[in-house]
């Protein structure tokens, strides 16, 4: 995808007009407009609609201009640190940011709640005085990161592999029904009823699961509740997942270690475990094997990946207490 | 300033296959070319990312640093425009008309108080719009903001106010900034921080990207309040919940806005907690929402409910 169109979209939006979008990027309307249209032609959608009272965006525009709002803003403000750090000189916080002999971890955005604990407590065994830098993302994208050492370690579901790299395998998840505290009849590992749960909302998470919904997501649902949802919420976040739940706005299904922090107290919803076969994710400790890192990285491997066992094993046990048996 | 995009995928390129030949190749550019471009990056930006040494490139500590954003920048970028394609074939009709649905109310609330305030907020919803299906997005509150203004949220729970035409602006209440820290291994800190030096030696969690394009005008200042002089240890991070961790670890200190916590209540915390009493440190938090878009929503009695819920959250989590 070209990048320049990407930005060319945003002024226009930002501008509600091809000439004033134009103006702002000192460049000539026809190619601002050419860009525009390869920019379409690559995504196969229409993002703006032409009409008598000037631009507005298309449904698909309104969805792509956030994902381009975001990552932008990301980057420019990650530029504007490092102009900073170049006027401000050399002081502490920004050349700790950018500082490379820190340890840097990256955890995947589903597992980060039940697992940074002993993810931590490893790090200290093995490393007790490291100053660390902790990354939650996509599992794909942690993969990418630590391929281009941008990462010296990361725990994640596997997916995506690259040569060069050391995974481990740490577990395997399997997926939780979660659905509000309603009043009505339980729902067992066999499922039978879940079809009831279709009157509220699923939620639905953007980006990397729902670029795999037709082969996973959408049989998983088929065998769960007889059909696909038609209403959804759509969320980018394990914890707002929580928060709708049990708040009875809506239901899902998470990876069981999403909900495994919440286990001490009486939860604030219904879980029942999943047929394995329906859906499961291997969750691996992956590393690269040719890093140059100043860190001990196969000692603080071990240590996490003896850590996350155990407290996996132990929060596992407790999870299959709380589901409700067919 | 615009970041140059041509400049970064090379920048990215080389990166990942640590050399510039190869990049170029990848890139079906000249090695010129590839050159060029990164070297127009790095003027743009000021700094050096890739050094050429004997043995090939390398990235310098703050190409490092900016590596994990670009690569994040094309990694989601390229996910959104995959959605789309599969848009574009049809062969995910239901949950892609979904997440690209008109109807649905767009709902932003700023990073640092979602943990404690998603459920007041989705309370709020329930009582006003019963029926309604929503998107949720939790970000920096710049970066809601500016979605909000193209049309990307119908309202937003923030921390910064910015007067614009169009744009209304409420404020909900006021917070004040909360030393944390842990209570094993630490000694308790007295209410007057006298003892608070104590705290100098052991790492810092230091919050990254947004807050820390603020660190000029407050997280020194908090330094310089506290210590006399700036830390020298630090965690970096980018989400509360890691931070808790941490903190209730015994790994590192931090502070934080006081309603960060506020999910926390009602159960003993794994870790100390004491207000900062620095008039510096009070923030306001807001509610925005776009005039014009009151229309498809009953945006002011929404918001007005917001506001009621927020003031009358005592905190905890599912409460």
């Amino acid at each position: 995808m070209d990048t320049e169109s990407v930005h060319s979209f945003i002024a226009v939006a930002r501008e509600r007009s091809i000439s004033r979008a134009a103006q702002a990027l000192h460049v000539a309307q026809p190619t601002l407009s050419a860009r525009l249209r390869k920019l379409e032609d690559d995504l196969g959608v229409k993002l703006l609609a032409r009409s008598w009272d000037g631009i507005r965006l298309t449904t698909e525009g309104r969805y792509f201009l956030s994902y381009s709002l975001q990552l932008f803003q990301e980057l420019e403000e990650s530029a504007a640190l490092l102009r900073q750090r170049e006027t401000h000189g050399r002081d502490g916080p920004i050349e700790a940011v950018t500082n490379a002999r820190r340890l840097r971890v990256g955890v995947e955005s589903f597992l980060y709640p039940a697992l940074m604990r002993p993810i931590i407590e490893g790090i200290r065994e093995a490393a007790p005085d490291a100053e660390c830098r902790f990354v939650d993302k996509t599992s794909d994208l942690l993969v990418n990161l630590i391929d281009c050492e941008g990462l010296d370690l990361c725990v994640r579901y596997a997916g995506l592999e690259k040569p060069g790299l050391v995974s481990r395998e740490l577990f395997e998840d399997r997926f939780v029904l979660l659905y509000p505290k309603d009043g009505e009849a339980l729902i067992g590992e066999d499922m039978a009823g879940a079809g009831r749960l279709l009157d509220q909302p699923f939620v639905l998470f953007d980006k990397t699961p729902l670029l795999r919904f037709r082969e996973v997501t959408q049989p998983a649902m088929m065998r769960v509740f007889g059909a696909v949802p038609e209403r959804f919420h759509i969320v980018s976040d394990v914890e707002v997942t929580l928060d709708i739940v049990a708040r009875g706005f809506g239901f899902t299904f998470l990876p069981v270690v999403s909900i495994l922090q919440l286990l001490d107290d009486p939860l604030p919803f219904r879980v029942t475990l999943m047929d394995p076969e329906l859906l499961r994710l291997p969750l691996c400790l992956t590393y690269s094997a040719s890093a140059r890192s100043p860190h001990p990285i196969g000692d603080l491997a071990d240590a996490v990946y003896a850590r996350l066992r155990s407290s996996l094993d132990a929060l596992y046990s407790k999870l299959a207490a709380a589901s409700v048996r067919g | 300033m615009v970041v140059d995009m041509e400049g970064l995928h090379s920048f990215i390129a080389v990166a990942r296959e640590k050399s510039i030949s190869k990049a170029a190749q990848s890139l079906h550019v000249t090695q010129p070319t590839l050159s060029a471009r990164l070297r127009k990056l790095e003027d743009s930006l000021g700094v050096t990312l890739v050094e050429r040494g004997w043995e090939g490139v390398r990235l310098t500590k703050q190409g490092r640093f900016f590596l994990s954003d670009s690569v994040q920048l094309f990694q989601e970028l390229e996910e959104a425009a995959a959605l789309l394609r599969k848009r574009a074939s049809r062969e995910l009709d239901r949950p892609i008309e979904a997440v690209t649905n008109d109807g649905r109310l767009r709902i932003g609330v700023e990073a640092f108080l979602y943990p404690a305030y998603m459920n007041p907020i989705i309370q709020a919803i329930q009582e006003v719009l019963p029926d309604v299906d929503c998107n949720f997005v939790s970000k920096s509150s710049n970066l809601l903001l500016n979605m909000l203004e193209s049309d990307g949220l119908d309202l937003c729970v923030n921390y910064v106010f910015q007067p614009k035409p169009g744009l209304t602006t409420i404020r909900i209440m006021e917070e004040t900034a909360v030393l944390m820290y842990p209570s094993r291994g630490y000694p308790e800190i007295r209410d007057d921080l006298g003892n608070v030096g104590w705290l100098f030696d052991k790492p810092f969690i230091l919050f990254e990207n947004s807050p820390l394009l603020l660190y000029r005008d407050v997280t020194e200042k908090v330094f310089l309040y506290l210590f006399g002089k700036v830390p020298e240890r630090f965690h970096i991070v980018d989400n509360v919940s890691v931070a808790i961790d941490i903190l209730s670890a015994g790994f590192g200190y931090t502070f934080m806005p006081g309603s960060s916590i506020a999910h926390l209540a009602g159960k003993p915390l794994p870790f100390r907690r004491l207000p900062i009493p620095a008039s510096f440190l009070i923030s306001p938090v807001y509610v925005s929402y776009l005039e014009s878009r009151s229309a498809r929503f009953p945006t002011e009695a929404l918001v007005d409910r917001i506001r009621r819920r927020l003031l009358a959250h005592d905190g905890g989590r599912f409460g």
